[in-house]
């Protein structure tokens, strides 16, 4: 095994871990920055997730989405609420990229903490938390920040303190907490819990009667609060996740931009295969692998906590892997090379795919633009926009020109394109896109309110219409009831009457 | 030792002569695919970079493919006339076959004469011939890259022959996928050698991982677009539906017997089940592993079909040598012994009449459908007539062919990766050339902006046409100097 003298002191691998961890999650901001020349937050879930903490703190928050035609119910997220004691005291983009670093840094340390507590040898340490830090999931999951950031965090926490193994109420009191809270974020990530305080309890030989009695007091109080009103409404559980094309979906290398990389998954592969052989692993806690492998195929938000296990196991098999004697040395430099190769090369990917993710300058001047006409509209003139579903949340929160705080009401977002209830509108905004026929898109769209239509580039090219002129693209300019009010950098805005 | 190496380079020789025989019957070529290659070649010459961005085919698209074969091609071509490289090197390198099935029977039979029948009998593959001659296919490369890769990892503890592995696995990368069915190969290998409680070498395990970990990153670079743009369809190179079929079809046990070789096939099979959980052979449990593998992802349309039986085919032919080996020995062994050259003279007279005979006849076959001078002096004329932004519509196994020869853009072809919405414009095509409705056949001119109608015989037959149903003479122009009818396009649609 490589020794570097430097790491093995212990502050020196955890600055050397921070310092690159620094170094990813950057490095996409800091292109985006140049590029753009202002602080333009990636994905449009910040951007709902901006608003509803300025409307908690406004005391505006309403139960029904009233920027969007679906009216979406409001689901409780503890991160709006943590966005809000933020943006008492700083702008919300700087607040945002403060909590970027604060808790990519923090997951990193507590990971790091985690494997010390548990006397893990420092290559392995070193090599798991690398393979995290470049984990797509990892890197998406702390740029697009949202509730699963944060519970990827709750969760490291939690462990950390099950793994301190003291009997202290307080600890086991916050233990529950956490995991309360964590099935407030992502039903998933409960189950992890649960399914880590066995998986513990066989590795440390402890007895099984703590995490019983801990999941028994877990569950009581979940159902308790159950049949609280208030706290019902906040309870959600995820739908079954049903995929139209699972490797494009959890392989990031395929086009998943949360995804795990395909060196990873391999590396996973043969890490189970050597744990196994070596027989470190037992049955049971085999078993519990399996299990939450199951759960993350049926809900994909266990991909977010599954990484973890994915990063450990994938150091066992790249150890085991270095430290093997081969009979072709040189054929085994080149593979591991290529390994580490494949292992950055998906890291990176997802920092260039990051950088140029909606929405990008052009896009959010031409929002600020839209949101103008719109101010300048009379009241009952106003309507809808409709675009693609994903641009819903950019075109709705925004932050406007001049303090300018009037929102812009959408036909559909991502929020209510997820949910299953809004396949009707769903139905209606495709007719709407790929109909020539001027009489039924323009029924459609008076019946659905909607006034203006907001076109990127990337819908012309393969996200919405493959070719010119499609159908609402050849209606838009060969009918009178459509008129161009912005076209810069082949962004279009289109004004309904 | 002298005698077997001077008889090896006669057959490898002969081999060559029989392949430009056929080849230089016509200056063009059989396959429509074969043009494709030929621009690729061409530009290559002229540029040093192939054409990835094409503003003919699809009337402008992008290519994915590895160019290493045209980049041997257009290597050649700076010295040689383009026709005499794209018919002589490709005939020379699927020749060399020949040499390394002579050289892996050797390895493991360590027996001349059976190296030498083997290779000779590997000189006339039914399906091998029907691919290669007067096609110009990277089959004709990746064979013997193939048989050179598993000659090297057949003896990969060896000094040298690691490296020699690696240097011919980054050349097989750079040419075709195929690369994927050998290290699959090499995972049933070792299943079989575990099952088998045999040796498994460190050697050849460690090369197996290289090979998986260094193809996968490799193809996931190269492919990565592909698989976002078609998903699982790029698996099947996104071919329409309508040619599905015709790719990754199945075949019946007759037509396989007849297009890989009667002998081969028996012998290849009896061998299989000799040494399958029975004899216990390192070798030859290499050749299964290689066999079943085909075998199973033909099943399972993984594999085109002619790849999967030219594959088959040599894979049986180096389990015949096996095979030779141990009835020769038997033989030997036997009153027959006196025989033994009037049965070698057998066994070569039967190999003559099951596998040359059927492959000679695939050669002639290619030939005569080979392109016809009236067709290429047709595109020539458009070539020198039409404006340089007109689009051709042709049948799609006309595609490459038009493209090459009127340097015109087409409406499609038998390229389909990276095409967007492939099934919709084949469709239209058919629509097109069975249209009865001017109106119909119009709109869908129209939308691809064609200007001319390219109707070769082969269009004729494939669609049961003698011409164009929905012609008139107001919209359309006859052109039919070369006996190959042509029409012009002279109306276009417009919304009032």
């Amino acid at each position: 095994m490589i020794q570097i003298k430097w790491l093995e002191n212990r502050k020196m691998q955890l600055l050397f871990l921070l310092i690159i961890t620094l170094i990813i999650i950057l490095l996409p901001t800091i292109i985006r920055i140049l590029h753009f020349k202002e602080i333009i937050l990636p994905g449009d879930a910040i951007y709902y997730d901006i608003r509803i903490a300025e409307d908690i703190h406004s005391n505006n928050l309403l139960a029904n989405d009233e920027l969007v035609f679906t009216q979406t119910n409001y689901l409780f997220n503890p991160i709006h609420y943590l966005y809000m004691l933020f943006f008492i005291i700083m702008p919300p983009n700087i607040a945002i990229f403060l909590l970027t670093l604060f808790f990519s840094l923090f997951s990193i340390y507590l990971l790091y903490k985690i494997m010390e507590t548990l006397a893990i040898e420092d290559n392995y340490k070193i090599i798991t938390l690398i393979l995290y830090i470049l984990s797509p999931i990892f890197i998406s999951s702390t740029i697009f920040i949202s509730k699963f950031t944060l519970g990827i965090l709750l969760f490291l926490l939690l462990v950390y303190l099950v793994i301190l193994n003291k009997n202290s109420i307080i600890i086991n009191v916050a233990i529950i907490s956490l995991a309360i809270l964590l099935f407030y974020i992502s039903f998933p990530f409960l189950l992890f819990t649960i399914i880590f305080l066995f998986f513990y309890s066989i590795l440390a030989k402890t007895s099984i009667k703590k995490p019983i009695i801990i999941c028994a007091i877990i569950i009581s109080i979940i159902l308790l609060l159950h049949q609280i009103p208030i706290s019902k409404q906040f309870t959600q559980l995820p739908e079954r996740t049903i995929y139209s094309n699972i490797f494009q979906e959890t392989i990031s290398d395929l086009g998943s931009i949360i995804g795990f990389g395909i060196f990873s998954l391999l590396l996973f592969s043969v890490g189970l295969y050597v744990l196994w052989k070596k027989s470190y692993i037992t049955k049971r806690q085999m078993m519990l692998i399996f299990v939450m492998l199951i759960i993350t195929y049926y809900f994909s938000e266990g991909k977010y906590l599954l990484n973890i296990l994915v990063c450990i196991i994938a150091a066992t098999a790249f150890i085991y892997l270095l430290e093997k004697q081969w009979e072709l040395s040189l054929i085994k430099e080149i593979s591991l090379f290529i390994l580490i190769l494949g292992v950055i090369f998906s890291g990176l990917s997802t920092v260039a795919r990051i950088t140029i993710v909606s929405p990008s300058l052009n896009e959010y001047n031409a929002v600020r633009f839209l949101q103008q006409q719109y101010n300048n509209q009379d009241i009952n003139s106003k309507g809808y926009v409709l675009s693609y579903y994903k641009y819903g949340h950019i075109l709705q929160s925004i932050p406007g020109n001049n303090n300018n705080n009037n929102k812009i009401p959408v036909f559909l977002d991502t929020r209510s394109y997820e949910s299953s209830n809004y396949f009707d509108q769903f139905t209606i905004a495709n007719e709407i896109f790929y109909s020539r026929d001027i009489r039924k898109t323009t029924q459609l769209l008076s019946q659905s309110q909607i006034k203006y239509i907001f076109i990127t580039p990337a819908m012309k090219s393969g996200l919405v219409w493959k070719k010119e002129n499609q159908g609402l693209l050849f209606l838009l300019k060969n009918s009178e009831r459509f008129k161009n009010i912005y076209n810069n950098n082949s962004i279009e805005i289109w004004e309904f009457s | 030792m002298r005698k077997s190496i001077y008889i090896l380079f006669t057959i490898f020789l002969l081999a060559i002569a029989v392949r430009l025989f056929f080849a230089f019957q016509t200056p063009y070529f059989t396959n429509n695919d074969s043009y494709f290659h030929i621009r690729q070649i061409e530009h290559i010459r002229d540029t040093g970079f192939p054409l990835f961005n094409d503003d003919l085919s699809y009337g402008g698209r992008k290519y994915i493919f590895l160019p290493i074969f045209h980049y041997l091609l257009a290597f050649f071509a700076l010295f040689m006339p383009i026709l005499f490289t794209v018919k002589i090197i490709p005939a020379i390198l699927a020749a060399t076959t020949i040499l390394l099935v002579y050289l892996i029977v050797k390895r493991f039979t360590k027996k001349e004469e059976v190296a030498i029948l083997t290779a000779f009998i590997s000189a006339f593959i039914p399906i091998f011939f029907k691919e290669t001659i007067n096609v110009l296919s990277l089959y004709s490369l990746t064979i013997p890259l193939t048989l050179l890769l598993l000659y090297f990892f057949m003896d990969i503890s060896s000094k040298g022959s690691a490296m020699l592995y690696v240097l011919v696995f980054i050349i097989f990368l750079f040419t075709k996928p195929t690369i994927m069915l050998i290290i699959a190969s090499f995972m049933i290998y070792f299943i079989i050698i575990k099952i088998e409680s045999l040796p498994l070498g460190k050697a050849e395990m460690e090369i197996a991982i290289f090979s998986l970990i260094f193809s996968l990153w490799f193809y996931l670079l190269i492919y990565k677009n592909a698989f976002y743009n078609h998903s699982y369809a790029f698996l099947w190179h996104n071919v329409p539906i309508k040619y599905f079929t015709d790719y990754f079809q199945q075949i019946s046990i007759l037509q396989a017997i007849y297009q890989i070789g009667i002998i081969p096939f028996f012998c290849g099979i009896y061998i299989i089940s000799s040494f399958m959980f029975k004899k216990k052979d390192k070798a030859m449990y290499l050749l299964i592993s290689i066999v079943i593998t085909t075998t199973i992802l033909m099943w399972f349309k993984l594999i085109e079909l002619n790849l999967a039986l030219i594959y088959l085919s040599i894979f049986l032919i180096l389990l015949f040598a096996k095979f030779l080996d141990i009835f020769l020995e038997y033989i030997s062994q036997t009153k027959l012994n006196h025989y033994y050259d009037y049965i070698i003279g057998i066994i070569i007279i039967i190999f003559l009449v099951t596998s040359c005979i059927p492959s000679f006849q695939f050669a002639v076959a290619n030939v005569a459908t080979a392109t016809k001078q009236y067709e290429v002096n047709t595109l020539l004329m458009l070539f020198a007539t039409s404006p340089q932004d007109a689009t051709i519509l042709g049948s799609v196994d006309d595609g490459h062919f038009i493209t090459y020869f009127s340097n015109r853009k087409t409406v499609a072809d038998g390229n389909f990766l990276l095409i967007d919405n492939i099934n919709e414009r084949i469709n239209d095509v058919d629509a097109i050339f069975t249209a009865y409705s001017k109106i119909k056949a119009s709109e869908l001119l129209d939308k691809y902006s064609v200007d001319y109608i390219f109707l070769s015989e082969n269009t004729k037959q494939q669609y049961n046409l003698s011409d164009l149903r929905f012609i008139d003479e107001k919209c359309f122009d006859k052109i039919d100097e070369y006996n190959v009818t042509v029409y012009k396009n002279k109306c276009k649609v417009t919304i009032e």
